[in-house]
C-alpha cells in the first residue's frame, strides 16, 4: 500500500471506524483512540496489507480494540451496574430510532459488534465472521438474537408508551 | 414460544434477504393479510441500524501520512527539483567518500545536546563502515552548572530500516519520560531525510510491545534545513505511563554543525529531548 493509498483509506473509512467504534464503546474518546490505533496499524503493516483488504484490516483491527476495552472496562463495573443498565426502562424516548439506540446499547458485545458491521457497513456474513473470527452460522445467529432482542425491545417500550 | 421463534426467524430471513424470490413473495402476501405478522414484520424492520453519518472522525488530516520526497519538493519548480535531485545524486557519494576518509569522524555526537563535541574518542559512535543494526544509546553528564541537570536516559535499543519506520525499544519502565531527558545516539546520515517516522516503543511485558510514540517526519521546508510538524500518537494502553505526553508537542528539529537530529518532547511538565542514529542505506 502506497501512503496516497493510505491516505485515501483514511478519507474512506476513518469515519466508519470512528462510528463502529464509538456505537460499540459509547466513548468518544476511547472511540478516537481506536481510530488512531486502528491507522496506526495499518501504517506499520501497509507493505503487507494491500488496498483491497485494508477496509476488513482495519476492521478487525478496531473490533479487537474495542472488545479489549469493553472487557477491561467490565472487570470494574459491578454486578448492580451491569443488571439495571440491562433491564432499565426508564428512558424517554422521543422516535423510534432512539429507543433502536438504546436497545443497542444493552446488546451483548458480540451481538452488538455483528449487527452494527451488517448494518452501518452493509457487510455479509463470511466478512464478518472474518473481522470477528466467528463461522458464518455464529455471525447469523448473533444477528438473528440481536434483531430478537432488539424487536422485544421495541414491542415492550412501545406497550409502555 | 417456538412459534414466535419461528415467526422471527422467518422474518429475520425475510429482512436479511435470504429467502428466494418465491419464499419472499409467499410470506409478505402471508403478512398482508395478517394484521399481527404485519405488526410483527414492521418491528423487525425497525431494527435495521441506520448509522448516523453525522457522526465523523475529525482528525483525519492528524492521520495522514506525507511523503517526504513529494513535500520536500513542494516548495519548488519541477526544473528545481530536477537540480536538487541532480545534486543529491552527486552530493551523497562524495559526502560519504569524505566521512570514510577523515580522521575525526564529523557525525560522532556525545555530551548534551546543546554541547556537542565530537572530537571525544570516548564517547565517539560507530563509523559509518560499523553499519550497525542494534547499538545502545551513550549518555554523558552536562557540564554547565546553567544548564538544567540532564537525567540518565534509558538504555535504547534502537533498529532502523531504510525509508521506513524507526523501531525504538527500551526495556520495561525506562522510557518514562523525566525532565530535561537528553538521549544520544551517536552516527547520523543525511539518508535518514528519507525516513517518514519513528516510532518509540514500550517492551518487557510477555509477548507484548507497546506503542509509546509515533513521531511523524514532516519536511515543510528544504530537505537538510528544518525538520518539523511532528506529532505524538500514543496508545491509550499506556496513558497512566505517558500521561506526561499528553498534549505534548514532538518536533524535529536539526542540530546545528551537525547532520544529526534531535527529538525534543515539550510538555508543560516535561522537557526531553533524543538523539538518533539510524543505520545508513545500503
Amino acid at each position: 500500500m502506497t501512503t496516497t493509498e493510505y491516505n485515501e483509506c483514511v478519507d474512506s473509512l476513518s469515519d466508519g471506524i470512528f462510528r463502529f467504534a464509538l456505537k460499540n464503546l459509547r466513548d468518544e474518546f476511547e472511540a478516537e483512540n481506536v481510530v488512531q490505533n486502528t491507522f496506526e496499524k495499518l501504517w506499520v503493516r501497509r507493505e503487507k496489507v494491500e488496498m483491497k483488504t485494508a477496509k476488513a484490516f482495519l476492521f478487525k483491527v478496531a473490533y479487537n480494540n474495542c472488545i479489549d476495552i469493553i472487557r477491561k472496562a467490565k472487570r470494574s463495573a459491578t454486578m448492580d451496574e451491569v443488571v439495571e443498565n440491562k433491564y432499565s426502562h426508564s428512558e424517554q424516548y422521543s422516535d423510534t430510532m432512539e429507543i433502536v439506540n438504546a436497545a443497542v446499547e444493552r446488546l451483548p458485545e458480540k451481538q452488538k459488534s455483528v449487527v452494527i458491521l451488517r448494518d452501518y457497513e452493509g457487510y455479509d456474513y463470511k466478512s464478518i465472521g472474518e473481522i470477528t473470527e466467528m463461522t458464518e452460522a455464529q455471525v447469523k445467529i448473533n444477528i438473528f438474537r440481536a434483531r430478537k432482542f432488539l424487536k422485544a425491545y421495541l414491542k415492550d417500550i412501545q406497550l409502555v408508551i | 414460544m417456538k412459534e414466535q421463534n419461528d415467526i422471527d426467524w422467518k422474518l429475520f430471513s425475510l429482512l436479511e434477504g435470504e429467502l428466494n424470490d418465491e419464499e419472499a413473495e409467499a410470506l409478505l402476501s402471508e403478512i398482508d393479510l395478517d394484521e399481527e405478522l404485519n405488526e410483527e414484520w414492521t418491528l423487525m424492520q425497525q431494527t435495521q441500524l441506520k448509522p448516523d453519518r453525522k457522526t465523523v472522525y475529525a482528525n483525519k488530516s492528524k492521520l495522514k501520512k506525507r511523503s517526504t520526497a513529494i513535500i520536500g519538493l513542494l516548495p519548488f519548480t519541477w526544473q528545481q527539483a530536477v537540480a536538487a535531485a541532480a545534486l543529491i545524486t552527486i552530493a551523497i557519494p562524495v559526502w560519504r567518500y569524505l566521512q570514510s576518509n577523515s580522521d575525526i569522524d564529523p557525525t560522532s555526537i556525545s555530551g548534551s545536546i546543546e554541547n556537542v563535541d565530537s572530537t571525544n574518542p570516548e564517547t565517539k559512535g560507530p563509523t559509518a563502515t560499523e553499519t550497525p543494526v542494534v547499538e545502545q544509546v551513550e549518555v554523558s553528564e552536562p557540564d554547565n552548572e546553567v544548564k538544567p541537570p540532564v537525567h540518565p536516559a534509558p538504555n535504547l535499543n534502537y533498529t532502523t530500516k531504510p525509508k521506513s519506520t524507526i523501531t525504538i525499544v527500551a526495556e520495561a519502565g525506562q522510557i518514562q519520560p523525566k525532565p530535561n531527558q537528553t538521549i544520544e545516539v551517536p552516527l547520523m546520515y543525511p539518508e535518514t531525510n528519507l525516513v517518514d517516522g519513528i516510532r518509540i516503543e514500550r517492551s518487557g511485558l510477555p509477548n507484548k510491545v507497546k506503542s509509546i510514540a509515533w513521531i511523524e517526519t514532516k519536511f515543510d521546508q528544504a530537505p537538510n534545513r528544518s525538520y518539523r510538524g511532528v506529532r505524538p500518537l500514543l496508545n491509550s494502553t499506556w496513558a497512566g505511563i505517558l500521561k506526561p505526553f499528553r498534549n505534548s508537542k514532538l518536533q524535529l528539529e536539526p542540530v546545528e554543525k551537525s547532520p544529526a537530529f534531535k527529538i525534543v518532547y515539550k510538555s508543560d511538565k516535561y522537557y526531553a529531548t533524543a538523539m538518533l542514529s539510524l543505520k545508513p542505506l545500503n
